[in-house]
């Protein structure tokens, strides 16, 4: 029971954050619901990482006092027009349809109690160094740990630890599950706005069947984290063009924020959506002011970003990161990068899913492109293009690196993938 | 008729989307039953299981170098070296373990589970052995004066 209660702490928080967000501005929405608990659990990642920075330690009480001192703060403040019981009616009407898909989940999870080899070796190391490496906590960037990755994962894990008062392994497996059904939910919830309840349902359960978007969400890497902060962002960003909202732009640019402190492929994501968003939105003079509050949303969790960049740039260079720009030139190269990703594309655990949205692509990249959904289109081929670049020029084994990266790249862009095929492909209003 | 094709594009979408759910579904179901058997047969085991009984030893000590008796011509690809290393740094932590840099370090985790290794492998990189386990796992202290 004391595993679940900063997951329960942080909720709330982000519920009431996100109310008062939405003060005077517009009515909750399903989308608003499974928001929640990402920028709940992003917002005490980034009070963990203040006092960090200040107390020089993980200092659980300071945490926890800082969380319950904006609880209140919030709780006197809030509105409250989106009443508990819509909030569980939205979430229990969600988990009735996941609910055969929540046993598979639990099951992917139970089997790997420590997750896949980088979730113990990098991403529940780090969160356990943090908890008792004291003072000596930003040895975590030394280069002999391999890369320098931001810590929103380490620090959910931290506060989870150090609330619940036990390290067990049941809270990386539990932020593992809240992410995966939450990404389900949130993409259900976002295509929500735009369509009948039917086809929404269809997307998020079709996301739920690729047993691969179960298994290795329940890996307990960051990349579940990544991909729900890309889809959150992604669809947020679409609502920018519906009206001015400083609501929507800020809690656009916080999501922007929060998907760039949760790993490096994420600060390379939020750069580019910001950009092709920031393009975009500028067309028209009248979405001006929803670019730059989301700017002050995405620089207020930036922060965090730079000074873990910051801290980290004290240390020897990490040669993982060094390429070798005249390799972009090998033809072999090049043949085994499309070999890996025609492989990849019809294993059969990932459902399906790449000769539906090849195919989508293939038959309406007009569509794909067009309106407001437009800037994600030219976000996902450029982030695609760019990584299939790297993966060309770096110094790493070829082979080695896309055994290992590949699918995780892919894997982050699968749910905002379904949401720009359903989005682009929606029935019009007349239909 | 443009509209025709693009309302026809979009079921034919929509369809497949459908379809694809039962083979899936198939699969997360075979899957399952796997994932109930080998629970009840393979319960987990614990990580770094090895490494656990050096912890009390290190609680002081910050970095400690990391000697395999195993070698490896690319040990940062080599599974064999980087499983029971990187397991040793996850439960030992917050001590942190060197591979790379081994000998700058007094304290030395070794790991030599092949029999009769260790002691050759204590000699060559002249440490004393503090803690030796059944396992092959040693800690040793080494004068770097």
């Amino acid at each position: 029971m004391m595993d679940l209660l900063p997951f329960l702490i942080s909720f709330y928080l982000g519920y009431l954050f996100i109310d008062q967000f939405l003060r005077n501005q517009r009515e909750w929405t399903d989308l608003d619901v499974f928001l929640v608990p990402g920028i709940g659990l992003g917002l005490s990642s980034q009070i963990v990482f203040f006092c960090l920075l200040f107390f020089h330690h993980n200092s659980p009480i300071a945490v926890l006092i800082i969380h319950l001192i904006l609880i209140s703060f919030l709780f006197k403040k809030r509105l409250g027009h989106a009443s508990k019981h819509s909030l569980t009616l939205v979430w229990s009407r969600f988990l009735l349809f996941a609910m055969p898909f929540l046993i598979y989940i639990v099951l992917t999870a139970l089997i790997r109690p420590y997750g896949e080899w980088d979730a113990w070796s990098y991403w529940n190391f780090r969160a356990n160094f943090i908890m008792h490496s004291g003072g000596r906590w930003e040895e975590i960037f030394h280069y002999n740990l391999q890369g320098f990755h931001p810590l929103l994962l380490p620090l959910i894990i931290v506060w989870g630890w150090s609330i619940s008062g036990q390290e067990t392994t049941l809270i990386p497996m539990l932020v593992s599950i809240v992410f995966t059904i939450s990404t389900a939910g949130l993409l259900m919830g976002a295509l929500r706005s735009y369509m009948s309840a039917r086809l929404a349902i269809l997307a998020g359960i079709f996301l739920c069947s690729i047993p691969y978007f179960l298994y290795h969400g329940t890996s307990q890497y960051a990349d579940i984290l990544t991909a729900y902060f890309l889809l959150a962002s992604g669809v947020l960003g679409i609502k920018l063009f519906e009206k001015v909202s400083w609501s929507n732009s800020i809690l656009c640019g916080i999501c922007l924020g929060l998907l760039a402190f949760s790993k490096d492929n994420g600060i390379v994501a939020a750069v580019l959506l910001f950009l092709t968003l920031g393009v975009a939105l500028l067309k028209e003079e009248k979405n001006k002011l929803n670019f730059n509050y989301t700017a002050i949303g995405f620089f207020i969790i930036g922060i965090s970003v730079v000074i873990v960049k910051y801290l980290s740039s004290f240390n020897k260079i990490n040669h993982a990161y060094d390429i070798v720009f005249s390799q972009i030139f090998q033809i072999q190269r090049w043949s085994i990068i499309i070999n890996y990703l025609y492989a990849t594309f019809f294993i059969p655990y990932w459902g399906g899913f790449w000769i539906v949205v090849l195919l989508a692509f293939g038959l309406g990249w007009r569509k794909l492109k067009q309106a407001e959904a437009g800037f994600i289109f030219h976000f996902i081929w450029i982030y695609f293009s760019l990584y299939l670049i790297i993966f060309c020029i770096s110094v790493l084994q070829l082979d080695w690196l896309l055994s290992v990266s590949l699918d995780r790249f892919l894997y982050l862009l699968m749910p905002l993938l379904i949401f720009n095929v359903f989005y682009a492909f929606k029935p019009s209003r007349n239909s | 008729m443009k509209q025709v094709i693009e309302f026809n594009i979009q079921r034919v979408i929509f369809v497949l989307f459908t379809l694809m759910l039962l083979p899936n579904i198939y699969m997360e179901l075979r899957d399952s039953q796997f994932f109930v058997q080998e629970l009840k047969t393979n319960p987990p085991e614990i990580l770094g299981g090895d490494f656990i009984p050096l912890h009390p030893y290190l609680s002081q000590i910050p970095w400690a170098g990391y000697v395999p008796c195993y070698e490896s011509p690319s040990p940062a690809y080599d599974v064999n070296l980087m499983a029971p290393f990187q397991q040793a740094q996850f439960v030992l932590s917050p001590t942190l373990l060197d591979y790379y840099n081994a000998l700058k370090y007094p304290w030395v985790i070794l790991y030599c589970p092949e029999p009769n290794t260790l002691e050759q492998k204590l000699r060559s990189i002249t440490a004393k052995p503090v803690v030796v386990l059944n396992n092959g796992v040693a800690l040793a202290h080494r004068d770097l004066k």
